[in-house]
């Protein structure tokens, strides 16, 4: 049988905590442990998008849970969407600490292909459908944006339940825009750790054809996929939760023979 | 004909407007006009929970989203509260009374007009007792120092589904709530306001008690559902304290009869 695993589950732009809900549910049923930090300005974090100073100002709840674990102490490491970058970054910094990193329909960056040179490509689609607030000032770049209600309900919350799609439409918020989040991927570093990449193939938000893109420029370990829409973890929460648990299997030594699939 | 209603949601003590989501969801797909709106500190509004020291400045979203609503007989709304919520319900229910057809009070607490809940004494007792499990599970905050009264409570991750969700079967509720609860302001539960006959006592309403409530036990349910009426029903639900989230289909229909009942034919599709 398994022994408890540790997840740690990133959330993407604008969402919070709150989108893993199920995924922390079933996990912890399953007799893991799992953190699910608010980044900074998401979920209820007291901080205004607008007053995050720096990309480590934004990813300090998930290097606080980083610090906080122990000597021997490894995890598996879950990033959605945007999440992705976090999730790069903490893979650079904390390498010994992480059997292995899940991208969910993620931003997963390399050195060759840094989010500036992203950012253009996928969010191209978006720019006409988000809505920026400028916190220094007019004619000074953006310090949050957000996409608006109803591209947000249909790209977010594709194939979701009406229910997940009214949670989720009242508890996004602004997306801070921080221009330090290049990260420098060394071999010890980021590329010394596994990963893996679960498309969602009906993504209207990160379409497939980016998905792709991340996957080619930038070749993980394994490739799964999903057939449903954007948020996984919310309209495939089940499915999800089979494959964190393969994964976990795979690249977890000495896991055991057996892993539960409940 | 079935009648269309604009239902608005008032969250209990701790929690926000995404505790309604899947009371929400089935609103709207029913064809009703909903808005669930968070109190200041709530769910993520930004103001701090121990910076808030009035109910004015906690209700201040219903308060504006009231005073913002026509004042037309046809835009009535069904005010819908639930625990803590009931002072919302009170307050809002005096002020805007030609504004609301119908009020459902759903285990809900309120004080005497012109008494604060911590010198409504029987109320107070039983919401203290060591009866209660509430009583056990709460922790304070104190903004002002350990010397002055607790400026908040919260319920610790490890006590939430003992206290709200003790008859759910899955952990999803739990699991939000421990994402999504803060602490909720305590100093304004030393301040009292009137709530008339008049005013209060002209907008029909209804109580619902649950009957295995950990938060807000029975008894309080019965202290505040016999004496702070008057309730056109009091009605008794086999439950939870969120046993409208536990059996929302039902807790639907029943809203729509009652709402029919009670504000009759009015509205139409």
């Amino acid at each position: 049988m398994g022994r408890t695993q540790h997840f740690v589950l990133v959330h993407g732009a604008q969402h919070g905590a709150w989108c893993w809900y199920k995924t922390k549910a079933l996990l912890e049923s399953a007799g893991h442990r799992v953190s699910a930090p608010d980044l900074t300005s998401a979920g209820i974090s007291a901080v205004n998008a607008d007053d995050v100073k720096s990309f480590d100002h934004y990813n300090q709840p998930l290097y606080d849970v980083f610090e906080s674990l122990g000597e021997t102490e490894k995890v598996i490491l879950v990033g959605h969407s945007y999440g992705g970058v976090p999730v790069a970054r903490v893979t650079e910094l904390y390498s010994r600490k992480i059997h292995v990193a899940v991208y969910i329909a993620g931003c997963m960056l390399c050195t060759e292909q840094p989010m500036s040179e992203v950012w253009p490509q996928v969010f191209d689609e978006f720019v006409n459908d988000m809505r920026f607030n400028f916190g220094r000032g007019a004619g000074t770049s953006p310090t949050s944006g957000w996409i608006v209600e109803e591209t947000a309900r249909r790209t977010y919350f594709g194939s979701c339940s009406p229910k997940d799609v009214q949670l989720g439409m009242m508890l996004l918020r602004p997306s801070p825009f921080m221009s330090d989040d290049a990260t420098t991927f060394t071999e010890k570093g980021y590329h010394s750790v596994p990963r893996v990449y679960i498309k969602a193939s009906l993504d209207l938000c990160l379409k497939p054809k980016f998905q792709d893109l991340f996957i080619q420029r930038n070749r993980p370990q394994e490739v799964r996929s999903i057939e449903a829409g954007h948020a996984l973890q919310l309209c495939a929460a089940k499915e999800l939760h089979r494959h964190l648990l393969q994964i976990a299997a795979a690249h977890v030594p000495d896991h055991g023979d057996e892993i539960q699939f409940s | 004909m079935t009648s269309q209603y604009h239902f608005v949601l008032l969250h209990g003590g701790c929690f926000g407007a995404w505790t309604w989501f899947s009371i929400e969801a089935r609103l709207q797909k029913a064809g009703h006009k909903v808005t669930a709106l968070d109190f200041a500190g709530a769910g993520i509004h930004p103001a701090e929970p121990n910076d808030i020291a009035t109910f004015d400045e906690y209700h201040k979203p219903a308060l504006d989203f009231f005073e913002s609503l026509p004042e037309n007989p046809e835009e009535k709304v069904v005010l819908v509260g639930h625990s803590m919520a009931g002072f919302a319900l009170a307050q809002l229910m005096e002020r805007f009374s030609h504004k609301i057809s119908f009020a459902v009070f759903i285990a809900a607490v309120l004080s005497g007009s012109g008494v604060s809940l911590n010198d409504d004494t029987p109320l107070y007792a039983i919401m203290t007792s060591q009866e209660s499990p509430s009583t056990h599970a709460i922790q304070f905050q104190f903004r002002n120092g350990v010397e002055k009264p607790p400026t908040s409570f919260y319920y610790p991750t490890s006590t939430l589904k003992h206290i709200f969700f003790s008859e759910f079967d899955s952990e999803d509720m739990v699991v939000l709530a421990s994402k999504l609860c803060r602490p909720y302001p305590m100093e304004m539960l030393s301040t009292a306001f009137t709530y008339t006959k008049e005013k209060y006592g002209q907008v029909p309403s209804v109580y619902i008690k649950y009957s295995n409530d950990n938060t807000f036990t029975p008894p309080a349910q019965e202290y505040v559902s016999s004496k702070y009426g008057p309730f056109k029903e009091i009605i008794e639900i086999e439950g939870g304290h969120f046993n409208y989230l536990k059996r929302p289909d039902e807790f639907i229909q029943l809203l729509e009869s009652l709402a029919k009942k009670y504000i009759g034919e009015e509205k139409s599709a």
